[in-house]
């Protein structure tokens, strides 16, 4: 079984819209908001996966407006990940990105359109859900190959970092041998 | 550092200056001269023919007609490693010198190391510990000022060191800016609250003296400004030494990069406190000040260790500290001592123990580097000098009296520790950590000093300066 825990900020305006926990085609939970904190543990083949976080029931209630000038709004952002204790907080944007039902949200549309010149069809290195979006987080287990991805030392700072361990081993078995004689 | 600061105090007197960074340009041409980097300046070796001319062909690349041409001259002598080249330099180029000769910095109060140099008639006058007053003294033309050519009272107000000036420094050359963005030193305090038994701090400040938090903070977001500096490394002994300065800095800061176009970020040592200092505001804080890495001296997995070096954390703190670390997304290195006097076997295994507990968070780099450093090294000045008879230390040369990295006592000799050294570079390879080792070649230190022992033989080097 693979230990997740999932730590969020979220504000809310109006009446609490939900959201959805899921591992590749399957919920795990749906609740409403606000929330700061989920645990749970599923069963995973070795291999890729993705976990989603989808702010799936958002309504204009859920946003106080002023002449149209946005006052106030409902978001959840995914602060903090572990699996199997492990953090994901160095890896969250990179490996995440946030999907926007653009059927729900045309004006919103409309403006990348005006603005950006396309309608983008992820949102990448976010993890912030204020319209009705979902955060995808791709990983693999193992976990450890899957995090040896995101882990790099500059390569200017290289050859201060980690000296082949042969240079230790054969003053290693001198000391030993020395010490045994 | 010092440089900066002693170019803002020269101007703050109206003196027109200029800074050369030879060691920097000393770095780039003879990295990779190995008798002249590693033997020469690190190992105290000699110089071959070869090398001596190299060394003028380096220094007929430099433009040094400011140097000799200047009404004052102040060199800055950053370590023991810096002393070679000073020595070299004034010996062959202070005939060209037509002005006041200052030394000073840490490397100047080593083995006596500035009143040397003057008693060779290579320099005018040395300025040992810190050195802000007794340079205004000399630009005063005051030399006869207590802390000039003698130890000085130091710095009573602590808020008198003025903002470092930069200018004319190739911060972009830096190794740090090269890996972090404009990187520049600052500091915001000197001296520490502990009194650790294994470091020297205390005989340099006696007392720990810091800024005040909020004021600290705007001096970051000024040279920011100024210099676009994109990241700044603390050179203090610990940025929480005072909680209350402390959580002032990190608000401050935080408030500034919540709006700024480009956030400032920094980094530096920090210690662990008991688990009740910090709340959750301060760890936020914290983390929205723009930390992105903390240097954090666990020193060892024993509480019984740690107890006799007085770090006064337990493992509960640290356990309480990293989860925050963890959870606000920091990043760190822990710094740890191998060999300490009282460190047993079963000591040391709790180290190893502390280090595999922990490798979740070298999986998520949380940790993200482990410093094994040099084994434990009893350094002059530090309160393990004064508890030599107490804790059974000796020489490992009969009749030698300064114990270094060759010493040895019931729980431990030179050779039990590198073998524990390797031990720990082994478990914290195979966890997953990474490790640090700086540009020191650990395995020809230990080599050398094995080789000493064999000879009977005391260098200069049996002192490990730095663990990390």
């Amino acid at each position: 079984m693979a230990k997740f825990e999932l730590f969020f900020d979220c504000s809310v305006v109006g009446p609490a819209p939900n959201i959805r926990i899921g591992i590749d085609d399957h919920v795990i939970t749906e609740m409403a908001l606000p929330v700061s904190h989920y645990a749970f543990e599923y069963e995973l083949p070795a291999g890729p996966h993705k976990l989603c976080i989808e702010l799936c029931s958002k309504l204009p209630q859920n946003e106080i407006r002023e002449n149209g000038q946005l006052i106030q709004d409902t978001w959840v952002q995914l602060k903090n990940m572990s699996i199997d204790s492990s953090m994901m907080n160095h890896i969250l944007h990179d490996a995440g990105h946030v999907k926007i039902d653009w059927d729900y949200h045309p004006d919103v549309a409309t403006w990348f359109q005006e603005n950006r010149g396309e309608v983008p069809v992820i949102m990448p290195k976010s993890k912030y859900l204020n319209l009705k979006s979902q955060y995808v987080f791709e990983f693999k287990l193992p976990l450890r190959e899957f995090m040896d991805q995101y882990h790099f030392i500059d390569p200017s700072y290289q050859k201060f970092y980690n000296v082949p361990l042969a240079k230790y081993s054969a003053l290693k078995q001198k000391l030993v041998n020395g010490l045994q004689g | 550092m010092a440089p900066a600061l002693l170019q803002a105090i020269a101007r703050d007197m109206g003196c027109g200056t200029g800074f050369t960074d030879i060691n920097l340009d000393f770095h780039h041409r003879f990295e990779t001269n190995g008798n002249i980097f590693r033997n020469w300046c690190e190992l105290g070796g000699e110089l071959s023919d070869q090398d001596q001319q190299d060394l003028h062909e380096f220094i007929a690349t430099l433009d040094i007609s400011a140097i000799c041409a200047a009404e004052v001259v102040g060199i800055s002598v950053f370590s023991k490693h810096s002393q070679p080249f000073t020595t070299w330099f004034l010996q062959h180029y202070r005939s060209k010198m037509s002005g006041v000769v200052v030394v000073g910095g840490a490397g100047v109060s080593m083995g006596d190391y500035g009143a040397r140099l003057r008693e060779q008639g290579l320099v005018d006058h040395y300025v040992i510990n810190e050195g802000e007053v007794s340079w205004r003294a000399i630009l005063a033309g005051n030399t006869r000022h207590p802390g000039v050519d003698s130890v000085g009272p130091g710095l009573l107000d602590f808020e008198d060191v003025p903002v470092p000036d930069y200018s004319n420094f190739k911060l972009e050359q830096y190794l740090n800016s090269q890996v972090h963005g404009v990187t520049i030193g600052v500091e915001g305090s000197r001296g520490c609250v502990r009194n650790c038994t294994f470091c020297d701090i205390r005989s340099f400040w006696e007392k720990y003296k810091y800024k005040d938090g909020r004021r600290l903070a705007q001096e970051l977001i000024h040279l920011r400004e100024v210099y676009q500096v994109e990241h700044f490394f603390f050179n203090d002994s610990l940025v929480n030494g005072s909680d209350k300065a402390f959580r002032d800095f990190c608000s401050t800061l935080a408030e500034y990069n919540a709006t700024a176009e480009k956030p400032i970020a920094w980094s530096g040592y920090y210690i662990i406190k008991s688990a009740i200092t910090y709340k959750d505001r301060d760890w936020v804080a914290l983390k929205n000040s723009g930390v992105k890495s903390l240097y954090i001296g666990i020193e060892s997995g024993s509480e019984s260790v740690r107890n006799h070096m007085k770090k006064k954390f337990s493992n509960t703190d640290i356990d309480h500290a990293m989860k925050q670390i963890q959870l606000h997304g920091i990043r760190c290195t822990w710094l740890l001592i191998i060999g300490y006097p009282t460190e047993t076997e079963q000591d040391f295994e709790q180290t190893l123990e502390l280090l595999r507990r922990y490798q979740p968070m070298a999986m998520d780099r949380t940790i993200d580097t482990v410093a094994l450093g040099m084994t434990m090294g009893i350094l002059p000045g530090s309160p393990l000098e004064e508890l030599k008879q107490e804790l059974n230390i000796t020489s490992i040369i009969p009749g030698h009296i300064d114990g270094g990295v060759t010493w040895k006592n019931h729980n431990s000799d030179f050779q039990t520790r590198i073998i524990r050294r390797i031990r720990a570079e082994e478990e914290i390879r195979a966890l997953g950590y990474n490790s640090w080792v700086g540009d020191n070649d650990v395995v020809a230190f230990f080599e050398k000093k094995l080789q000493d022992i064999v000879e009977n033989r005391i260098t200069d080097d049996d002192i490990a300066e730095y663990h990390g």
